[in-house]
């Protein structure tokens, strides 16, 4: 008997599960989503005050995913990925105007049972510190730090994401981090 | 590699060496001067402070849940059909055939201003014929301009935008063309249009006096 093997979820390709999405199929969307899920929700926590406005532009990127893969196309440039983020950047700027004056949120929860009350504490304090110093930051140089530092792309992959050129990127990033140094330094004891 | 541009690298790339275009030499650097290798480990330190803000991780699993749930109560062509029409109203031909007269209308108004430069009729038909030809998905470009539209803060920005955009279209005849040539390079494909493009979609469809034309 000729028995064809299923690939499994992690040697499909993007482009493939893409190409699958585009034609309706659920469970490729859902390989897909997991797969991304993670780090765009990295990108929306790190740009937002509120966690809840995370999560609501993660559940967009998802539906836009769902209902516009067809206008992905394959050689046109974007990488799956570059597709993904852009589009959580553009949700994200968008999403941030809207919620331009709510306030950071410094009391989250993080929960971590391996480690002591105090430890705990102070952790949450430095966490909370360094993401409001990061909310003060003007959304482009802080979507160029987020994308540059915290999700590892490279200056090339954030410029064609934020749709600007690297010397742009580099631009963001240099005043992204002399702004940051300048407001952390009263933090100096505690950081 | 010298101190100064040693030390701009670390503002671009932070204290990451593989992230650096010529990690060989900024080794040399560190290696050979105390004030760099000091410079290095402040940006080291730094790196680790920004490191401390960890991502508070939602249940991811139920929020997939959640999506997968929407996206099979509405499947995907119907979800795409109901989303343009609560999103627009209007159909494609119409919008772009308004976005054609409000086009055509704005290089009216140009040729009327006493600036230096004019635009015969024959470009305003060309503008117009070639807005109209545009094949792409607009509903996408809608449902942002709707989005968009509902928000005061950003009708503001819109309107100093604009002032930015009309001060320098007033520089020179090829400046305006750019401008132009801007607001007809952006695709309805939302996913291509980058933020700045969508700024001046924004500023174009915003200018009160134009729209009550």
């Amino acid at each position: 008997m000729n028995v064809q093997k299923m690939p499994l979820p992690d040697q499909i390709t993007d482009e493939e599960l893409m190409a699958a999405i585009a034609k309706g199929d659920r469970e490729s969307f859902r390989v897909l989503a997991e797969r991304y899920m993670k780090l765009l929700y990295s990108v929306a926590f790190r740009m937002f005050p509120q966690r809840a406005d995370a999560e609501d532009v993660v559940q967009e990127v998802l539906l836009r995913l769902w209902n516009k893969a067809h206008l992905w196309k394959e050689g046109t440039g974007a990488t799956v990925s570059t597709w993904l983020y852009r589009l959580a950047y553009n949700l994200c700027i968008d999403q941030k105007r809207k919620s331009r004056y709510k306030t950071v949120e410094l009391d989250e929860a993080h929960p971590d049972e391996g480690k002591t009350a105090d430890r705990k504490m102070q952790d949450k304090q430095r966490s909370a510190i360094v993401r409001a110093a990061l909310q003060k930051l003007p959304e482009r140089q802080r979507a160029a730090l987020v994308l540059c530092h915290y999700q590892g792309l490279s200056n090339a992959q954030a410029a064609d994401i934020m749709g600007v050129t690297v010397k742009a990127i580099e631009g963001l990033l240099v005043r992204a981090r002399q702004a940051l140094q300048q407001d952390l330094k009263k933090f100096r004891e505690v950081l | 590699m010298k101190i100064a541009q040693f030390k701009k690298m670390l503002l671009v790339h932070g204290a990451d060496l593989s992230r650096w275009e010529d990690p060989a030499a900024a080794r040399t650097l560190i290696e050979s001067s105390v004030q760099v290798r000091i410079l290095y480990q402040e940006a080291q330190k730094f790196d680790g402070v920004l490191d401390d803000f960890k991502t508070d991780m939602p249940d991811l699993d139920l929020m997939l849940d959640d999506v997968m749930a929407r996206i099979t109560t509405q499947p995907q062509t119907m979800y795409r059909l109901e989303s343009q029409k609560k999103r627009t109203g209007i159909s494609k031909p119409v919008f772009w055939g308004g976005i054609s007269a409000v086009a055509a209308m704005v290089l009216l108004l140009m040729t009327v201003e006493p600036s230096s430069f004019s635009i015969s009729p024959s470009q305003t038909t060309t503008l117009a014929m070639k807005m109209n030809n545009d094949t792409g998905d607009d509903n996408i470009v809608l449902a942002e301009l709707d989005r968009l539209a509902e928000e005061e803060v950003a009708y503001r920005e819109v309107i100093s935008l604009w002032e930015m955009a009309e001060a320098k279209t007033q520089d020179s005849e090829q400046e305006i063309e750019k401008f132009l040539d801007e607001i007809l390079s952006i695709t309805p494909e939302e996913d291509h249009v980058t933020p700045d493009e969508m700024e001046i979609w924004r500023l174009f469809l915003e200018r009160q006096d134009i729209r009550e034309l």
